[in-house]
């Protein structure tokens, strides 16, 4: 059962001068509990499509559906916000914490919006840190950490909410390899323990390889 | 721990992370708040009920009477301060609970020697009737005020004020010591805790004196040396004396055959602080303290809105970060104006020391402001303004609300912008 479904998304980057299509026609299914890898050179619209997934972008044409529920694009901020919220995770490759705040506030920021009481955030903070190794480091800014643990960090922020998908862009991108193989082994896990589905856009063959299934794109288009 | 002590949490962490920007933030609000918190003591001072006008509220004044002749091809025309025959008048109103007349001698105030066996002091001197003692709430340290049969038999009995007492005697123990005023001895009945040479001009004096003591002029029926203060029942039934005025005033005019008079007033305090002779101009003179409140909020608000501002761009991942997980554009805006707020909580901090400092250290020309340079400090009036015009809860008050309005005014349009961006730009402003 797809729990992502992608109908003629197109999406086109207009300015005043030039019109950019950077998605044409792309019909994607994402089955539960597949960890889909998403390739292609760069500028091909593979994080363009990621974000028209995790709803932080909008396609110009084309239907989502997400979880069985059509994402419609007259959805309120704040529907959209809730959704986002229970049902996807992100995880970048510039890790995006929040430096005015230590790890395990980053980490419980999720819930904050979820409106979870401050006690059980903490409890659910620490209990994701540690599974990702870092609960001797709850009080550490992200200035003080190294940039495997900082992905680390935004890997338990994403999971914290138990979203059902989790999206994630170059998770790797940033680091070097033996961290690298760190993160993407705490993202194999979610995906085989927990049943996360998990869509990641990267340029690494061999991290691609391991995972269920690839899509390639090419200037926009899905080509396999 | 809530959302908004999360949010104050936060604003902690950047303050101690980004200490230039916080340091030029807090003492911007600061001096912004300071000048606005100067502005609003002066004005309290001016209208609040202190000490001893805690009646202020329901205080009536007639600083002038205007005299026309009836015969309507004469232009004659005279305008004076009242005289003590209508205070007797006002005094038989029904609705009214005090009045008194005090003799206007404004350049006599200075310069009036009082002086014992061992010293002499310059001093202000006050002539008043007795129901200057009801109209204004004194605080007797010792003895008694001067009453009616005083000013009938001409007593020379005299209040005066503790610094006068210490200053001639040494001690406030100074009941039935004479002191000699102008050549004159007068007994002292009674000691008063000093009132601020901030205060009205009606108040303010070192000395006390029925005014029959002294030489005054009643120019004829009405039009006299002495301004008048009326305190009503309660302020509900100031309209009542009012109007038991007018209908007062309109039965003398039948009366007398050759002249009208005209009260320019009764005045409330409130407006009696705007009248420049028939002039009574409440609203204009409000519009320029708006117009200074105005300018003293607006142009510091304007420059924390542009640093906050650039301030937002530098935030804008962050913004991101938060909208990708949950947050909405109304949680975020909460978030900033909180943490925002914070900043200028501590500016009002900041603003409240250098207030204090401007008022203890300009006090003699805060006084000045307020008497338009009429009157002249003597060694006993204290400029220093008392605690109660310095700490209480309307001057804090108003700091906290000016705080609001300045974070309101400098947060809210930078963070809306900054909010109006898309999730992919927040997150990759350079894109």
């Amino acid at each position: 059962m797809a729990i992502i479904k992608l109908t003629g998304i197109d999406k086109i980057y207009r300015t005043k001068e030039i019109e950019t299509q950077a998605l044409e026609n792309v019909n994607l299914e994402v089955e539960k509990g597949e960890f889909l890898s998403i390739m292609g050179p760069s500028g091909c619209g593979k994080s363009t499509l990621l974000n028209i997934i995790g709803l932080l972008d909008t396609p110009t044409n084309g239907s989502i559906e997400i979880n069985s529920k059509l994402i419609d694009a007259k959805m309120s901020d704040k529907a959209l916000a809730k959704f986002r919220n229970e049902t996807l995770g992100f995880v970048f490759q510039s890790f995006h914490l929040i430096p005015s705040l230590n790890v395990i506030d980053n980490v419980l920021l999720p819930l904050i919006y979820r409106g979870t009481s401050h006690k059980e955030s903490v409890e659910r903070a620490k209990a994701v840190l540690e599974r990702v190794g870092l609960s001797h480091r709850l009080h550490h800014m992200p200035s003080q950490l190294s940039g495997g643990q900082c992905q680390r960090v935004a890997i338990a922020r994403a999971i914290i909410g138990q979203p059902e998908i989790i999206l994630t862009d170059e998770p790797t991108g940033n680091l070097d390899s033996k961290m690298g193989a760190e993160v993407m082994d705490i993202l194999h896990e979610l995906n085989q323990k927990d049943g996360c589905t998990i869509v990641m856009v990267t340029h690494n063959e061999e991290q691609a390889r391991q995972t269920s299934r690839i899509a390639r794109f090419f200037d926009g288009r899905q080509v396999c | 721990m809530n959302k908004i002590t999360l949010y104050l949490k936060q604003a902690w962490m950047m303050i101690r992370q980004n200490k230039l920007f916080s340091s030029i933030y807090i003492t911007g609000t600061g001096l912004s708040i300071a000048l606005t918190m100067t502005l609003f003591v002066i004005l309290y001072i001016k209208f609040a009920p202190l000490y001893p006008e805690y009646k202020r509220d329901r205080t009536l004044i007639i600083d002038s009477v205007e005299k026309t002749e009836k015969d309507s091809t004469s232009n004659n025309y005279w305008q004076s301060t009242p005289n003590f025959s209508l205070v007797s008048m006002i005094c038989q109103l029904p609705s009214v609970d005090a009045v008194t007349g005090v003799k206007a001698d404004y350049w006599g105030l200075s310069r009036i020697e009082a002086s014992t066996l061992h010293t002499s002091t310059p001093i202000v001197l006050k002539h008043t009737d007795a129901g200057y003692w009801k109209v204004y709430d004194f605080e007797f340290i010792d003895g008694r005020p001067y009453n009616d049969s005083d000013i009938q038999s001409k007593s020379k009995n005299v209040v005066v004020s503790q610094s006068c007492a210490k200053r001639l005697f040494m001690t406030e123990d100074v009941i039935n010591k004479t002191i000699e005023i102008s050549g004159s001895e007068y007994e002292i009945i009674g000691v008063v805790k000093d009132v601020a040479a901030v205060m009205d001009n009606k108040t303010v004096a070192d000395v006390w004196a029925p005014f029959s003591t002294t030489e005054y002029t009643d120019i004829d029926d009405l039009l006299g040396d002495c301004e008048i203060a009326i305190t009503a029942k309660s302020d509900n039934e100031i309209d009542a004396v009012k109007a038991e005025i007018a209908e007062m005033m309109h039965k003398y005019n039948q009366h007398d055959k050759l002249f009208n008079y005209q009260l320019l007033g009764p005045d409330t305090y409130w407006a009696s602080q705007f009248r420049f002779g028939k002039i009574l101009n409440e609203k204009d003179e409000l519009l320029k303290y708006g117009y200074i409140l105005f300018a003293l909020l607006i142009i510091p608000a304007l420059n924390l809105s542009g640093m906050i501002s650039s301030r937002m761009n530098k935030r804008l991942p962050e913004l991101g970060i938060r909208k990708t997980y949950g947050a909405t554009n109304r949680q975020l805006l909460s978030q900033i104006l909180w943490e925002n707020f914070l900043l200028t909580i501590f500016g009002g901090f900041v603003g409240i020391i250098i207030c204090y400092a401007i008022l203890l250290c300009g006090s003699s020309w805060i006084t000045n402001i307020l008497h338009n340079g009429f009157i002249e400090s003597t060694q006993l009036l204290s400029d220093n303004l008392s605690i109660e015009m310095l700490f209480n809860w309307w001057v804090f008050a108003a700091v906290l609300a000016i705080c609001f309005i300045l974070n309101i005014i400098s947060a809210l349009i930078p963070a809306s912008i900054s909010l109006r961006q898309t999730i992919i730009n927040s997150l990759n402003p350079k894109q």
